[in-house]
């Protein structure tokens, strides 16, 4: 007897040895507490405990960490472990465990006639926890960690079958010692309890009964929930034909069981998902790579016209891109498309689509009859993808400044109309591309005057949303193309990108940007710089205004030095007066954007700028004669704005905006 | 902003804002002033060699700090005022308000005469 005790106890401290290469004692009562446990000598506070008979957790000392277990009923009277080991990961749980074993089958078994039984269970039960933490070190896939579970679980209980069912709300798979399937395996995971002790038969039966499970037939069960962060993973039990033949030391063991496997299979499973964001995200970089590959290196030179383009996907990859090719008549053909959905699918169908418009542009020069074949060739694609595609091509002619222009459902194309300074748009000619095989689709002649720009763009562009949840829209674009005229293409895109940024403010891209721009050259003659902007109507956006126009000084056209200092910072002066204004009056604390543009004229420095805010109202108070005695402490704003500016207007704009409009000719720079 | 605050001898003071002065950042130079004129008669001098560009709303600072001092019996002048602010005192009439100097030694002397 003394030496089956003995086996257990030398046991323990070898796994204990193994798993955390500390060291461990056990206490009986009468044993005198050991001075030192494998040459480390116990701390005070661990012999007070001791002696107290009191538990001691993680003890942090300058080597390592001690414990002192609670002490539990054994056979012997009372029985305490001591243990030392390097580092504290877990090891207080696992010590738990094991006096728990210990105390159940040392007490609860003690009848006199299963004594060498109970202790051999002792030693069996030990082994297993034991192994079972040495399961996740070598298991990394979840169906071999779960078999060698209940199979390790079969060895040491005495039970007809043991099982595991996991899943999740999508469907629950069994794993059984035998083999077998187990009935209803979703009836046992719907109806445990959370809590997260075991139950036995009685306590899950009436519920079985109502499931018209024929588990509810067993003569005994025992099942545990497996519990990961609080989130129900499976459950894991045990079944007999037998009736009342699990008792509380089975119970005990299958709660262990429970909390450490629920414990592994969250681990697995959290490993799982980041092996396979990654996987995903290393797929997505190769798509992106191809797809990035796709747009064309740069876009042709075209007499009268200039050309700029941009593309920022709102992930890795997305489903916009953008296209230029030489059809057989030698025109250039533009097209932008954007393909439903993200990622690798769109990427295949992005290259689908350029393949299929450079293969057939050399002979098609209807930008209608392109999307037609397009649309024809892809279809059954796109019907097997669930996914349909708008595009929109222009063909830029070669005996006019002008284009052709179709559309297959893609959002409508925007176009300035110089003379008119106007915005218009060109709606779609047909239906997206995936929607109908036989689509007939048609184009649109537009003759360009000098000044006059066409917007292609993607939806991410209209709509933007701000964090109030409003999109941006095609009044939100038009707004904007109506302050970055008459600036350069690439100068437009740039501002139109930046005010999406200020319209988002902080909310992230959601949907990828792309645009494509056709100017028609302003006829030669004024030689002049257009630069546009946009602010957020906030105070401390105003200096970038002020920095923007004294940063000009070196480029206005007036010879001496110190006269373009003077006209920049009288004119950055009135700009900050302005826009200040503006920001404090028209806007009252509400977010929004400011656009405009200086413009650097041979004679004079123009700036005009635009807000949604509500009215300017010029101070109605009376004028008093300035009291050099009495200054007042406002109303200077609008006084430089008078002295600094030649003319200063505001006007009313349809649409709920004000045009403020600002100039300042270079010949009276001596008049200070 | 960064504001130096410096007290070369009792009752005066000479205040160095630096960088811009406009409607984001002159709150701070007014709350200042306001404290300086609160705590006694000081001749004050604000430095404005390090202040690259003012505006109104600078401008404003400025006046409310000096009408603060002279309700308490100070005084508040301005030394070294670069180009662009020298401009929007001259186009605000501000010039005929503030006595400017050259340096700061002067317009801490010309203080001294004006301090009550």
């Amino acid at each position: 007897m003394e030496s089956d005790l003995e086996a257990v106890f030398k046991s323990i401290k070898r796994m204990w040895h193994t798993t955390t290469g500390g060291g461990l004692a056990v206490l009986a009562p009468g044993d005198r507490p050991a001075q030192s446990i494998q040459g480390r000598k116990l701390p005070a506070a661990v012999r007070r405990a001791l002696v107290e008979e009191s538990p001691l957790d993680a003890l942090k000392t300058g080597r390592g960490y001690w414990w002192v277990t609670s002490p539990s009923p054994g056979l012997l009277g009372r029985v305490q472990l001591v243990a030392w080991a390097p580092n504290d990961e877990g090891l207080d749980h696992l010590l738990q465990i094991w006096t728990d074993m210990l105390a159940f089958s040392l007490g609860e078994k003690a009848v006199a006639d299963q004594l060498t039984k109970a202790l051999v269970d002792a030693w069996d039960r030990l082994t297993f926890l034991y192994e079972l933490t040495h399961i996740a070190g070598q298991v990394t896939e979840l169906p071999d960690m779960l078999s060698s579970i209940v199979h390790l679980l079969a060895q040491v209980v005495s039970a007809e079958e043991v099982f595991l069912v996991t899943g999740d709300e999508t469907g629950w798979e069994s794993v059984t010692a035998s083999g077998d399937l187990l009935p209803q395996p979703a009836a046992l995971v719907e109806n445990i309890p959370r809590a997260g002790r075991p139950v036995g038969l009685a306590e899950i039966q009436p519920a079985l009964k109502r499931a018209a499970s024929p588990l509810a037939q067993v003569g005994d069960m025992l099942v545990a929930p497996l519990l990961g962060e609080g989130n129900l993973s499976g459950v894991i039990g045990l079944l007999d034909s037998r009736q009342s033949c699990f008792d509380s030391s089975d119970m005990q063991l299958l709660a262990s069981v429970a909390e450490q496997v629920g414990a592994l299979i969250e681990a697995v499973r959290a490993r799982a998902s980041r092996l396979e964001s990654q996987r995903l995200e290393h797929e997505l970089e190769i798509a992106a790579g191809i797809q990035a590959s796709l747009l064309p290196a740069g876009l042709p030179p075209i007499a009268g016209l200039e050309l700029a383009a941009y593309l920022s996907p709102a992930r890795l990859i997305g489903g916009d891109f953008y296209d230029v090719a030489e059809a057989k008549t030698g025109e250039t053909m533009l097209l932008l498309a954007d393909v439903a959905g993200k990622g690798t699918p769109a990427a295949i169908l992005t290259a689908l689509v350029h393949a299929i418009f450079h293969g057939e542009v050399s002979h098609r020069r209807d930008p209608a009859t392109l999307l037609q074949v397009i649309n024809r060739i892809l279809q059954p694609d796109l019907e097997k993808a669930e996914a349909f595609v708008t595009a929109a091509i222009v063909r830029l002619e070669s005996d006019s400044i002008g284009f052709s222009y179709a559309s297959a459902g893609h959002v409508d194309a925007a176009l300035w109309r110089n003379g008119e300074q106007r915005v218009e748009f060109l709606p779609a000619t047909g239906l997206p591309l995936g929607i109908d095989p036989i689509c007939n689709y048609h184009s649109q002649q537009v003759a360009l005057d000098p000044g006059d720009v066409l917007y292609l763009y993607s939806d991410g562009v209209t709509e933007a949303e701000n964090p109030e949840g409003e999109i941006l829209g095609l009044r939100g674009l038009s707004d904007i193309i109506n302050a970055t005229n008459p600036a350069q293409a690439k100068e437009q895109i740039r501002v139109i990108v930046e005010s999406l940024d200020v319209y988002r403010r902080d909310l992230p891209l959601r949907d990828d940007v792309t645009l494509l721009l056709v100017r028609a050259l302003p006829e030669c003659g004024v030689s002049r710089e257009v630069i546009p902007f946009v602010i957020p109507a906030e105070l401390t956006a105003v200096s970038q205004l002020v920095d923007l126009v004294r940063n000009l000084d070196q480029t206005l056209p007036i010879s001496n030095a110190k006269h373009r200092r003077q006209i920049a910072d009288d004119f950055a002066l009135a700009l900050s007066e302005v826009v200040t204004n503006q920001v404090e009056h028209a806007f009252q604390g509400r977010k929004g954007q400011i656009h405009g543009r200086v413009i650097v004229e041979v004679d004079k420095l123009v700036t005009d700028l635009y807000d949604s805010g509500v009215p300017f109202q010029p101070s109605k108070s009376p004028k008093i004669p300035f009291d050099p005695d009495d200054p007042p402490e406002r109303g200077y704003g609008l006084r430089l704005v008078r002295g600094l500016l030649d003319i200063f207007e505001c006007r009313r704009l349809e649409g709920e905006r004000n045009h403020w409009h600002l100039v300042k000719m270079f010949s009276g720079v001596d008049k200070l | 902003m960064k504001i130096e605050i410096e007290h070369p001898q009792p009752g005066r003071v000479i205040v160095r804002p630096q960088g811009r002065l406009d409607a984001d950042t002159a709150q701070g130079l007014k709350k200042q002033l306001q404290e300086i004129a609160q705590a006694g008669p000081e001749s004050v001098v604000v430095d404005m060699q390090a202040v690259d560009f003012i505006d109104s709303s600078g401008l404003s600072a400025l006046v409310s700090g000096l009408k603060a001092l002279r309700q308490h019996g100070g005084t508040l002048n301005l030394s070294k005022p670069q180009t662009q602010a020298l401009t929007a005192l001259r186009l605000t009439l501000l010039d005929r308000v503030f006595p400017i100097f050259p340096s700061v030694e002067e317009a801490l002397s010309e203080g001294d005469l004006l301090a009550p």
